[in-house]
């Protein structure tokens, strides 16, 4: 997670994380974890619905290209454990770039529980240029 | 949410329960906002 923020520092993009726990779950966690990157927690799912972010079924975890997800992250070591108190399995994540003044210029809501898009694509999604500020009391 | 749409300036909550707005992350040219399923 280090290198990858780095790269995303390297083009201007500060990362930050939400999360749906509880506060005093996450700042627990956090004291038994070895996060480095900025993580918030929206714990009533306000910001997740306001991006769009859907709950999914339970039988969207037997997909084939689900099963095959977790198999792939199984194998690189990842394991699955309980959820956290307040965390909701069925919430699904997403990845969005903005700009300064909140204009999105990338938007990946999760399709289902392993749908996310790679480091690289959120690296190519950043412009290169970063835009001018528009006037707000135009909008 | 599409590309093109502007991020409301939505309130979260940091660790130790104080809330914070999203724009105050907006600090440099650009944010990458990642919603996690669950910390585990």
């Amino acid at each position: 997670m280090d290198a990858a923020r780095d790269r995303f520092a390297a083009r201007g993009c500060f990362v930050l994380v939400v999360s749906q726990a509880e506060p005093e779950v996450l700042s627990l966690y956090l004291s038994r974890s070895n996060w480095n990157v900025t993580i918030v927690c929206d714990p009533d799912r306000t910001a997740y619905a306001a991006f769009g972010l859907e709950r999914t079924r339970w039988l969207t975890f037997f997909k084939p290209r689900v099963l095959w997800g977790y198999a792939c992250g199984m194998w690189k070591g990842y394991r699955v454990k309980k959820p956290y108190v307040g965390e909701d399995l069925l919430q699904l994540g997403g990845d969005f770039i903005l700009t300064r003044g909140r204009k999105l210029v990338f938007a990946h809501a999760s399709a289902d529980p392993t749908d996310r898009p790679a480091v690289a694509e959120l690296l190519a999604a950043i412009p290169s240029v970063p835009p001018i500020p528009s006037d707000p009391r135009s909008d | 949410m599409t590309p093109g749409d502007a991020a409301p300036d939505l309130t979260l909550l940091r660790p130790d329960g104080g809330s914070v707005r999203l724009s105050e992350f907006c600090t440099s040219d650009f944010l990458l906002v990642v919603f996690l399923r669950h910390l585990a």
